[in-house]
């Protein structure tokens, strides 16, 4: 028997490896091995008021702590029966935005490029292709103010808060964040030349199954409560409540992070899911772009999820622009946050994290007060995914030496952007 | 534009100071947060803030990549393990880079430094100089450990003489 061992995953958020075992010719074994400690997150929020939950929550994560926020309180108000206001929804929409922004600028231009031109880092990258890795803190920095314009603050936003705002952004910072954006249209088509530029990755390919928001807008991150599961044409629907019937959690020996899967099928979420359950999204220059890009959906690659992501990238950028249009021309108000009335009860919400479906359930007694949380990141909810496409990587490779093998197994780990630290939830009541 | 917490409004480079304090860390991982606290403690001194801007910067370096142009001198005050006993402080103008995996998060500090110098000719010129902090803790807490807290003057003192310095 052979092994290879990948013992860090570098260029993603915590700790993983990749581990293959070979039998002559056959793959016996792929692991995604998540060694990240659990955080325990869940049963620390136990007990804790309803105001006090998506500060703590949003803690997860660092990178994706504006969709930790919001989906907390959106499940938190699902609990209680509080409708925000349609201005608070474009909002938390364009917060989303900024957090995707951020997020697909940093990974695309200095985690996953480098991979692609054959630079280690993008630090080393920084000196032949200095274009590339300034656009992406270009678009990272955007991200952060667009976040920092609305939720206060660009990491762990703190002006998002059960029934609404804390406070609405001003005129001007909607007319600053509006002149960054358009500022930012010119990277647009920076963007779409790079990514088209980009050797074509094709190490592997698998029937796949797809779930993602199904959004009334068909464009939203935010809006919705049912989850659409598509593979080969077959279509399934899965409401908020019933979102255990989607995710199916297991643990599994080698991973801190549940696996999940979908009548026994692992499924991707993220942006290559999003875009196959939404295609209505990809008109004007999206749809010019991905022509370039040579993408073609549904897609049985998963390193098409880099297009994906860079396809979104441009989408956040003129949707973010289209809100803060609205807002100025409507006039923004000056809302307060709905009074709360706890109650009793049990509260899901389903949104579109960066790295796909993030799920908040919480079970609240009539104080108001945690008695049982459960959070799926989107990490956790590929893992199964990601552990499936390595498989599939190692049958479908013809020249199997380590380094081949050991190259493209992390490019396509890196493809889903997966943040480990997200994913190692452990304990539930 | 000194500012005990958070991001400053921008200012244009041509009209900073000459010389930046920028303090670095992470306020809920108990010592990592020093150089937040002695940025803060810098930003109180009058004759100080007249010649130098000073800014408490939190844990991610990339972000206050606006700050630097314009910039004769930057003294980055940041927490390190293992470089001593806890409360030994150490000036150095370079630190390895590539000591920490990269992550989707953030570059460590000197990576995001070394980033920042390939990609921006502007700083050329600007010199770095790190005043550093062994620690003994990054649990997740707020406050720094006994030893830390009582070396604080020393390194707001150190801090403080080198922006002097270089301001003449």
């Amino acid at each position: 028997m052979s092994t290879i061992v990948i013992e860090h995953l570098a260029r993603v958020e915590g700790h993983g490896g990749i581990s293959v075992e070979l039998e002559g010719d056959t793959v016996t074994n792929v692991r995604f091995d998540i060694f990240e400690g659990s955080r325990l997150l869940e049963p620390l929020v136990r007990g804790k008021r309803y105001d006090e939950v998506a500060p703590v929550l949003s803690r997860i994560c660092s990178i994706c702590s504006a969709a930790h926020t919001l989906t907390s309180l959106k499940a938190t108000e699902d609990a209680f029966g509080i409708h925000v206001s349609p201005q608070t929804e474009l909002l938390r929409e364009l917060m989303f935005r900024g957090e995707s922004i951020e997020s697909h600028a940093l990974h695309v231009f200095l985690l996953a490029v480098p991979d692609y031109l054959n630079y280690p880092s993008a630090t080393a990258m920084a000196a032949d292709k200095p274009a590339a890795v300034l656009l992406g803190l270009r678009l990272k920095k955007l991200g952060n103010q667009i976040q920092e314009a609305i939720g206060g603050r660009a990491v762990h936003p703190v002006n998002a808060v059960v029934g609404g705002f804390g406070r609405v952004p001003t005129v001007d910072q909607l007319i600053g964040l509006r002149s960054s954006l358009l500022q930012a249209a010119a990277d647009e088509d920076t963007v779409i030349d790079l990514i088209a530029s980009l050797p074509a990755t094709d190490f592997c390919h698998s029937d796949t199954f797809f779930a993602a928001l199904r959004s009334p807008s068909h464009d939203s991150y935010y809006g919705g409560d049912e989850v659409m599961v598509m593979s080969n044409g077959n279509r399934a629907i899965v409401r908020a409540p019933d979102y255990r019937s989607l995710t199916n959690e297991r643990s599994v020996p080698h991973s801190h992070a549940k696996h999940s899967t979908f009548k026994g099928n692992p499924f991707m979420v993220g942006s290559l899911a999003r875009l196959t359950v939404n295609p209505r999204r990809l008109t004007g220059k999206l749809a010019v772009a991905m022509k370039r890009f040579k993408l073609q959906l549904p897609s049985d690659n998963p390193m098409d999820n880099n297009k994906a992501q860079a396809l979104e990238l441009i989408n956040d950028l003129e949707r973010s622009l289209e809100i803060i249009e609205h807002l100025l021309r409507d006039g923004i108000k000056d809302e307060r946050a709905m009074s709360v009335h706890p109650r009793a009860g049990t509260g899901s919400a389903i949104t579109e994290a960066p790295r796909g479906l993030l799920i908040h359930s919480y079970t609240y007694n009539e104080e108001g007060r945690i008695v049982s949380a459960d959070v799926l990141t989107p990490t956790s909810l590929n893992a199964a995914s990601i552990e499936l496409h390595l498989r599939r990587a190692v049958e479908q490779c013809v020249d199997r030496d380590e380094a081949t093998l050991t190259k493209r197994l992390q490019m396509i780990a890196r493809a889903y952007d997966p943040c480990i630290s997200c994913s190692v939830h452990l304990v539930r009541k | 534009m000194n500012a005990a917490a958070g991001q400053p409004p921008p200012v244009a480079p041509q009209d900073r100071r000459p010389v930046l304090i920028l303090g670095l860390g992470n306020p809920l991982m108990s010592d990592d947060a020093v150089g937040l606290r002695a940025a803060e403690m810098l930003a109180l001194d009058p004759e100080l803030i007249l010649r130098a801007d000073v800014i408490a910067g939190g844990a991610d370096l990339l972000r206050q990549m606006d700050q630097f142009a314009g910039r004769r001198r930057v003294i980055l005050i940041d927490a390190a393990e293992g470089a001593g006993d806890p409360g030994e402080i150490s000036v150095v103008e370079d630190i390895p880079c590539g000591q920490r995996p990269e992550s989707a998060h953030a570059l460590s500090a000197p990576d995001a430094l070394d980033l920042m110098r390939r990609l921006m000719p502007e700083l050329a010129e600007t010199r770095f100089t790190w005043v550093l902090v062994s620690i003994r803790s990054v649990d997740a807490r707020a406050g720094l450990s006994p030893e830390i807290a009582a070396a604080l003057p020393k390194v707001v003192e150190i801090a403080g003489a080198l922006a002097s310095r270089a301001v003449h």
